[in-house]
């Protein structure tokens, strides 16, 4: 009996819920954006949804924007400007602008913003062409009000185009930290807008991932990569590109290539990852082996024929292999992620800290070995 | 004497044991200190934890040589032998707090953004005082219930991340400087005896010293294994670089998976259940202590000495917080020096030799 009191005072500890607001009061950003500011350093756009907005779709997407001088400041602006209080638990696409990347300037205001609880860095990161509202604004449509479904588009379009990275903000902060290897993001702009060509000097739409978007109920497109030498953007792969750096980090998975045979007639080949490729680092060479399943789009070819062109498609493979890499160590770009296998050869963390990577990598010699097999087995992908 | 130790099988310490080395293992380390030369944590944990059976091997060894069921009957009455109960006591509330401060971090940043630690840390205190009054029989009972549960949290929460994990974060391997592995392993010895040390201070409650012995031995070494092994799965998800900075690395890794992924919204649940494991760990803990003292010292009720127990470790958890950045790094300084008080009682206690009674002599 003597314990009945004792319970009920404790039970007063059980209320948890102190200070509680009603779920109606808050508004869930979605996209996170931040680019170079006008009158301010920093411009920071959000895509708020806010749940039974409207009576049509019944969730309503409002961009948002603020200047600021820090994420804090950006974030009291915006919760200024807004009838309901700013969470950003839902949020998982960080768009960073080009103008920002180029000069390195994010990762300062960025770190301080996942000092923000509520943040999380496992946010997919897109690099974009400015205006982020503008490439913001084209991702709303009424068919996918949630925008779930766009955002699952680009984990796909890596998946099964490999014309774009997937990659998350922790691993964009672990290629800074680390230094292992260098950040490749998904590249994003408003369709037709400011076109650049990539860092070959090849196709100048790459966010359309080398082919031309004319119309879409979207008015914004992501392929391509933006390409970082530590925290600095210095440059953009198109799609094909892409495909190809990501073959040598393992990240590819499956997509396809239209290659110019010597008689000039071109021939679309989809190719697949087979397995993973080998890759050996020593003396200031490296050594990669992919193997890559192709079928070849044309019937008309004869089987005497396919092996002759299987050799001619290696070698052109190799051949794009070798210019990208070029184009990369000409940026001082990583992306390729060598440095992963050179941290192998150290016994301690101080060694390799002191080891000067980057100007090793610069006069690296890669031999790229491609081995194409004929025809994809479902069953063994 | 109302001490509670009550009674408790083999499965059940070895089920105590095993929770109370995976979440001293696994949220009790000092990042900083670990990191620091590469990332090792996993082969640290290992040669911890077989350092730490070969202590509690051989005080079961001399206790079956001296007879006696627990440590107290080791250090003995005199006022004098009864000090080295002190830095024991001591080193097991340092060994209940490191695992609460980590949980306490983790719910101020991610969960209860709004709130204050000594709010939540207010919320513990009774959790702890009530777990550590009711005695080493219910502690080990709900250990027995809870370990399924929090085995398959574990396995939930390794498996869900395996898409993140990438082999070339393990490099480099810091092989270069192993008398730096064994240090650490010294250093983290407080995190992988803790539990042992534990359960030598209610090993009264088991039913023989064998019986301890074996809960005790499949315990620390599976705990040790899945700790171990865990922070393997870290490793492979964040390189030491970022290691050494990241507060609730264990958490970050429950949400290092994407937004599509089902296993996402299991994060907060997992949570609430590893903290359920972790107030019971240092409830284990506190217990233990409040046991030694109230053994060595006389005490005959073991309540107030498990509030004062439970007090001290959530008002020193507070200090860290708040206290003068001096106090902090006192404490911080006993946190990484903490296994000197293990390791200069315990070879004391080990030799003490024992008082002989006199003979009675037949005339």
């Amino acid at each position: 009996m003597r314990r009945i009191p004792l319970i009920l005072l404790l039970s007063t500890l059980l209320l948890g819920c102190m200070q509680s607001k009603n779920i109606d009061e808050y508004a869930y950003v979605l996209n996170v954006g931040v680019e170079r500011g006008t009158t301010m350093p920093y411009l920071v756009t959000v895509l708020v949804s806010v749940p039974g907005g409207t009576e049509d779709t019944k969730v309503e997407n409002v961009v948002i924007t603020a200047e600021a001088r820090s994420f804090s400041e950006a974030c009291e602006t915006l919760n200024a400007a807004y009838p309901s209080r700013l969470s950003f638990a839902r949020a998982s696409l960080l768009a960073i602008g080009e103008d920002l990347a180029k000069d390195g300037a994010q990762t300062a205001f960025l770190d301080f913003a996942f000092g923000k609880p509520d943040l999380w860095p496992n946010l997919r990161t897109v690099v974009v062409k400015p205006p982020i509202r503008g490439v913001f604004e084209g991702w709303i449509t009424e068919a996918d009000p949630s925008l779930r479904k766009i955002k699952t588009a680009v984990g796909d379009l890596s998946n099964e185009s490999g014309t774009t990275a997937d990659i998350g903000y922790s691993t964009y902060l672990e290629a800074i930290s680390d230094k292992r290897f260098d950040a490749m993001l998904a590249y994003a702009g408003v369709n037709g807008y400011g076109l650049e060509p990539d860092l070959l000097g090849g196709e100048a739409y790459p966010h359309v991932g080398g082919s031309l978007l004319i119309e879409s109920a979207l008015k914004t497109s992501t392929a391509g990569s933006a390409v970082f030498d530590g925290d600095h953007m210095v440059g953009i792969l198109d799609g094909r590109h892409t495909m190809e750096v990501l073959m040598v980090t393992d990240a590819f998975r499956k997509g396809g290539m239209r290659f110019t045979l010597p008689d000039g007639s071109a021939l679309d080949a989809a190719l697949y990852r087979m397995r993973t490729p080998k890759i050996r680092l020593k003396n200031g060479t490296a050594t990669v082996e992919l193997f890559l399943e192709a079928d070849i789009l044309e019937p008309a070819f004869a089987s005497a024929d396919r092996d002759a062109l299987i050799t001619f498609l290696q070698d052109q493979l190799e051949t794009e292999l070798n210019a990208v890499l070029s184009a990369l160590q000409s940026v001082n770009s990583d992306a390729m992620g060598f440095g992963r296998f050179r941290a192998k050869q150290f016994r301690t963390a101080a060694e390799w800290e002191a080891c000067g990577w980057k100007a090793e990598y610069q006069k690296l010699s890669v031999t790229f070995s491609v081995t194409l097999m004929r025809g994809h087995d479902p069953e063994r992908a | 004497m109302n001490l509670r130790i009550g009674a408790f099988g083999r499965q059940e310490t070895a089920s105590m044991v095993l929770i109370a080395a995976f979440f001293s293992g696994c949220f009790g380390m000092d990042s900083h200190a670990l990191y620091a030369d590469g990332n090792a944590s996993y082969l640290v944990q290992i040669i911890a934890t077989v350092q730490a059976l070969l202590l509690f091997e051989g005080t079961v060894w001399v206790l079956r040589l001296r007879g006696g069921n627990d440590l107290s009957a080791l250090i003995g009455r005199s006022r004098l032998k009864r000090l080295l109960a002190i830095p024991l006591i001591l080193a097991l509330v340092l060994a209940a707090m490191q695992p609460l401060e980590s949980f306490l971090l983790t719910m101020t940043q991610y969960v209860f953004t709004d709130a204050k630690q000594v709010a939540v840390c207010l919320y513990l205190l009774p959790c702890l005082f009530l777990l550590t009054a009711l005695g080493a029989e219910t502690l080990m009972r709900t250990a027995r219930i809870l370990l399924p549960i929090l085995l398959l949290s574990i396995v939930a929460a390794v498996l869900s991340g395996i898409r993140q994990y990438h082999l070339y974060r393990i490099h480099p391997i810091p092989f270069g400087e192993p008398v730096r592995i064994f240090t650490q392993a010294g250093s983290a010895q407080i995190r992988a005896a803790a539990p042992l040390l534990a359960l030598l201070c209610v090993g009264e409650g088991t039913q023989d010293r064998m019986a301890m012995r074996s809960g005790g031995r499949i315990g620390a070494i599976a705990g040790g294994l899945i700790a171990a092994a865990a922070l393997f799965a870290l490793s492979m998800t964040f390189p030491y670089t970022q290691l050494i900075d990241m507060p609730a690395p264990f958490y970050r890794m429950l949400v290092e998976v994407r937004a599509e992924n089902p296993t996402l919204r299991l994060d907060r649940a997992v949570l609430f259940l590893w903290l359920s494991g972790a107030i019971l760990s240092s409830a284990f803990y506190l217990y233990a202590a409040s046991v030694l003292f109230a053994k060595s010292f006389r005490v005959r009720d073991i309540r107030p000495v498990a509030l004062c127990m439970s007090g001290i470790a959530v008002t020193l958890i507070l200090v860290l917080y708040y206290d003068s950045k001096t106090t902090a790094a006192i404490l911080e300084r006993l946190y990484r020096d903490a296994w000197v008080l293990i390791s200069v009682p315990f070879p004391l206690i080990l030799l003490n030799p024992k008082r002989r009674r006199p003979c009675a002599v037949s005339h």
